[in-house]
C-alpha cells in the first residue's frame, strides 16, 4: 500500500513538473508533448544503453535524459566507454547472454554484419510501422534516404542513424589562389594540382590523407570507387585485385608519396587535421567531420581559409562511403519497446535539432535545413556535403564482412607498401588473398 | 578431539601455513595457463554466439606454416630483445661506473639519471612521437639546423626499430645502472687495489676483475631487461600501433591485435602459449647462464 501512494505521489508530481516545464518554456513544445500518442505506456521500466563516447552521447544526450524520463516514466541508465573499451564491454556482455543491455550503438560500416550474424540487433521495422508504439511525429521519412541505408545491415533495418559523415576535399583557398590554381574537378586534375602546390624546400607539401594502415582504408575508398571499383562483388567475394582497385590504390600511394609529407605512413586522421590546421599541406581529403576544428581560430591557423569540395571524379564518377554510428535495440533485451522509445525519442525531430545546433551534423532532413543548422558553418562544406549524399556508397568505408579490423589491416598493409614504393599490383593482389581468406574463415 | 585436531595441525604445521598461498598462487596462475593451452585448440571469436568449436592444432599449423605476420613478428621481437639488452645493459654499466665515484653533487646526479624510468611510459611514448613527427618534430629541427638531413624516425619501416630502440634505451637504461651500480658497491676493494699496486691499466682491471665479479648481476639485470623487452608494448603500441604496416608488430602487440581488436580469443591463446613458452625458454637460459661457471 505504501509503495502504491508513493508511486501515485510521485506520478502526480511528476506530471505536475511536465505539466508546469511545457507550459513555462516559450518557443518549441518540449520533445514529443503531442496529443495522440501515449508516451506514458511504458512508465516503470527502465532500459539500459552501452555507447561509444561522442559529442552526441556527451553532451546532446546525457544532459537531457531528465526530459525522457519525465515524459515516459522509464528511467535510463546511459554507460559511455571510449570506443575501443565499448566494444569489448559490449562484446562481454552480449556474449554472457544475460539480457541486460536493452540497447547500444553501433559503427555499422564496422560492426554491422558482425552484429547482425552474432544476432545482437534487434530489427526495428516492425516497431516503426506500429503505430501504437511509434508516435505519428517521429516522420523516419524526413531521414535522407541514403543515410537510412547506413542502418540497414544485409536488408535489415536494424536502427536509426545518428551523425553521418561523408569525405570532401579541403583545400587552402589563398594558396590555390596565388599559386593560380582551379579546383579540381578529376582525378587528373587532382594530381597535377598536387604536384603543383607541393614545395618541398619550405616543407610544404601538395595533399595529404591517411597513410596509416587501418586507418587509411577509409580514405582509400573514394580512390577505387571513382576508377569504377568496389570492395566486394554481389557474393561477397573481395575486389582488391580488379584493375580499377589497383588503379585506385595506385593512384592514392603514389599522391601521398610524391606530394604528401614526410612520414606519411604514420598519419591518422588527426595528423591529417594537424597538418592541414598547421598550414603544412594545400589540400587534404578526409571526414566531412573536421570541418568545426578547421575552422575554430584557437584550434586552426587557416580558419577562414579553406574551401571545400566534392572527392574529383573518375571515370566512375565520384563516390565516398557514407558512414554513421547507428542506435539499436538489443535482441537480448526485455523491454524492447521501452527501448525503441528511448531510440524515437534520441531520434525525433526536436532532439535531432537541438544536435544540429551543436554543429553536430544530422541525418533528418528538417534538421538540416533549419537555419540553425545552415547559419555559422560554411556554405560551402554545406553545399559540398549535400552534392555528395545522394552519390555516396553506405558503410563503405571498407569491404563490408564479418572481420572488419583484419580486413583493414590486410588492406592498410598494401597501402603502406605502395606507398613504400611497392609495385601496387602486387600488393593488391596480396590483399585479395587475404581477404578471401579472412572471409572464408569467418562468414 | 580437540587435542587431537590440534596435534594434527602441529605435525603438518608446514603444509597448513604456506597452503593459502600456493592455493592462491595456483589458482591465479596455473587455472588461467591451462585454460589458454585448452583455449588455443579450439576456434572462438569472443562476438560468437556460438561456443568454441575443437580444431585441435589447426591454429598452431596456422600460425606456423602459414601466418604472414607471425614470423615477422617473432622476427622484429627478437631483434628489438637483442637491440634493447645489448644497449640497456652496456649503457646501463658505463653510466654506473661514472656514478660510483665521487664527486660534488653525485645524490643529484644519480636522482636525475633514474627520472625517465619513473616516467609513465605511455606519456613518454606520447612525447617522443611528438618529437620524432617529421614535419612538426623537434628532432629533425634540430638535426636540420646544424645541416643534417632529418629522418623519418618511427615513420618509415627502415628506421622504425632503431628509433623504438632509442625510445626503450633511454626509458630503461637508468634501471640498469641502479642494479649495476648495487653490484659495484659490493665488489670487495682489495683485489682492485692489489691490481692497482701491480700497475694493471683501468681497462685491464674493467676486463679481468670489475667484469668478471660482476657477472651475475650482469646477467640478473639481463634477465630483467630481456623479459621486459620480449614482451614490450606501450611504447611500441602508442607509437606506432605495430607499424608502418607491419614493421614494428612484436609478438605481444600482434596478441593484443589478435584477441582484443579481431576477438579471435582461440588464435590468440595459441599465440599467447607459443610467446610464452619463448619468454620461458629465455628465462631458463639466462638462469642457467648465471648458475654454470665462468
Amino acid at each position: 500500500m505504501a509503495t502504491w501512494t508513493r508511486r501515485i505521489a510521485l506520478g502526480g508530481m511528476a506530471a505536475v513538473l511536465v505539466a508546469f516545464l511545457g507550459w513555462s518554456v516559450s518557443g518549441p513544445p518540449p520533445v514529443g508533448a503531442q496529443a495522440g500518442f501515449d508516451w506514458k505506456r511504458y512508465s516503470g521500466k527502465q532500459v539500459r544503453f552501452l555507447v561509444n563516447s561522442h559529442d552526441w552521447t556527451n553532451e546532446i544526450i546525457r544532459p537531457a535524459i531528465p526530459e525522457f524520463e519525465q515524459l515516459t516514466g522509464i528511467k535510463v541508465a546511459w554507460e559511455i566507454f571510449p570506443e575501443d573499451q565499448f566494444r569489448q564491454k559490449l562484446a562481454v556482455e552480449m556474449v554472457s547472454g544475460s539480457g541486460s543491455v536493452d540497447g547500444f550503438m553501433s559503427l555499422t560500416s564496422w560492426d554491422g554484419l558482425r552484429f547482425l550474424k552474432a544476432g545482437w540487433y534487434e530489427p526495428i521495422q516492425k516497431y516503426l510501422s506500429n503505430p501504437a508504439v511509434t508516435s505519428p511525429q517521429f516522420a523516419f521519412d524526413d531521414f535522407f534516404p541514403n543515410t537510412r541505408q547506413i542502418a540497414t545491415v544485409d536488408g535489415h533495418l536494424i536502427g536509426v542513424p545518428l551523425y553521418p559523415e561523408v569525405q570532401l576535399l579541403y583545400y587552402r583557398k589563398d594558396v590555390f589562389k596565388t599559386k593560380n590554381v582551379a579546383v579540381p574537378q578529376t582525378m587528373e586534375e587532382w594530381e597535377a594540382a598536387a604536384k603543383k602546390l607541393t614545395d618541398k624546400s619550405n616543407n610544404f607539401y601538395g595533399y595529404v590523407s591517411r597513410g596509416k594502415r587501418s586507418a587509411a582504408v577509409y580514405t582509400l575508398a573514394p580512390y577505387i570507387f571513382n576508377f569504377g571499383g568496389q570492395w566486394l562483388d554481389k557474393d561477397h567475394q573481395p575486389l582488391l585485385s580488379s584493375p580499377a582497385a589497383v588503379k585506385g590504390l595506385e593512384t592514392y600511394g603514389r599522391m601521398l608519396r610524391e606530394y604528401g609529407p614526410p612520414g606519411v605512413v604514420n598519419v591518422h586522421t588527426y595528423e591529417v587535421v594537424d597538418l592541414m590546421s598547421q598550414g603544412r599541406v594545400a589540400m587534404a581529403s578526409d571526414s566531412s567531420n573536421w570541418v568545426s576544428s578547421f575552422e575554430n581560430p584557437t584550434k586552426s591557423k587557416v580558419a577562414g581559409l579553406l574551401g571545400y569540395a566534392r572527392i574529383p571524379r573518375g571515370p566512375g564518377g565520384s563516390h565516398t562511403p557514407l558512414i554513421s554510428w547507428a542506435i539499436s535495440i538489443s535482441a537480448q533485451s526485455k523491454n524492447k519497446e521501452a527501448a525503441w522509445y528511448f531510440l524515437q525519442w534520441a531520434a525525433s525531430r526536436e532532439m535531432v535539432l537541438r544536435q544540429a545546433k551543436a554543429k553536430i551534423p544530422v541525418a533528418r532532413k528538417s534538421a538540416w535545413e533549419s537555419p540553425e543548422f545552415q547559419s555559422g558553418l560554411p556554405k560551402e562544406w554545406l553545399s559540398a556535403f549535400q552534392a555528395t549524399l545522394p552519390d555516396s556508397y553506405p558503410n563503405q568505408a571498407n569491404p563490408v564482412v564479418v572481420a572488419v579490423p583484419e580486413t583493414r589491416d590486410a588492406i592498410g598493409a598494401a597501402i603502406v607498401a605502395v606507398i613504400e614504393g611497392q609495385d601496387a599490383k602486387d600488393a593488391a593482389e596480396r590483399a585479395q588473398k587475404s581477404v578471401a581468406e579472412i572471409i572464408k574463415k569467418t562468414q | 578431539m580437540a587435542g587431537g585436531v590440534e596435534r594434527w595441525v602441529e605435525r603438518h604445521l608446514r603444509w597448513i601455513l604456506p597452503a593459502p598461498a600456493v592455493i592462491a598462487m595456483a589458482l591465479l596462475l596455473v587455472v588461467p595457463l591451462v585454460y589458454t593451452a585448452y583455449l588455443s585448440l579450439h576456434e572462438w571469436y569472443a562476438s560468437s554466439v556460438l561456443g568454441p568449436r575443437l580444431v585441435w592444432l589447426d591454429n598452431y599449423a596456422q600460425l606456423f606454416l602459414r601466418d604472414e605476420r607471425f614470423w615477422p613478428a617473432f622476427r622484429v621481437t627478437l631483434v628489438f630483445t637483442v637491440g634493447a639488452v645489448a644497449l640497456t645493459v652496456t649503457l646501463g654499466l658505463g653510466i654506473a661506473h661514472l656514478l660510483i665515484r665521487n664527486f660534488p653533487g653525485r645524490g643529484l646526479a644519480r636522482t636525475l639519471v633514474l627520472l625517465p624510468m619513473i616516467a609513465t611510459p605511455v606519456a613518454m611514448a606520447l612525447v617522443w612521437m611528438t618529437m620524432m613527427s617529421p614535419t612538426i618534430g623537434v628532432l629533425n629541427y634540430v638535426l636540420r639546423s646544424v645541416g643534417l638531413a632529418g629522418s623519418a624516425w618511427v615513420s618509415s619501416p627502415r628506421s622504425v626499430i632503431p628509433s623504438l630502440l632509442l625510445v626503450e634505451t633511454w626509458m630503461w637504461t637508468p634501471m640498469t645502472a641502479l642494479i649495476c651500480l648495487a653490484g659495484l658497491a659490493t665488489l670487495p676493494s682489495e683485489p682492485f687495489e692489489s691490481a692497482r699496486v701491480d700497475g694493471a691499466s683501468g681497462w685491464q682491471i674493467f676486463w679481468h676483475l670489475t667484469l668478471p665479479f660482476m657477472r651475475s648481476t650482469l646477467v640478473v639485470a639481463a634477465l630483467f631487461r630481456t623479459i621486459d623487452a620480449l614482451k614490450v608494448f606501450d611504447i611500441v603500441y602508442v607509437m606506432t600501433e605495430g607499424g608502418p604496416g607491419f614493421a614494428s608488430e612484436t609478438l605481444n602487440l600482434y596478441v593484443f591485435q589478435t584477441s582484443f581488436k579481431y576477438l579471435n580469443l582461440g588464435y590468440a591463446s595459441a599465440l599467447i602459449v607459443v610467446f610464452f613458452t619463448l619468454i620461458l625458454g629465455a628465462s631458463m637460459l639466462l638462469i642457467q647462464v648465471r648458475r654454470s661457471p665462468p
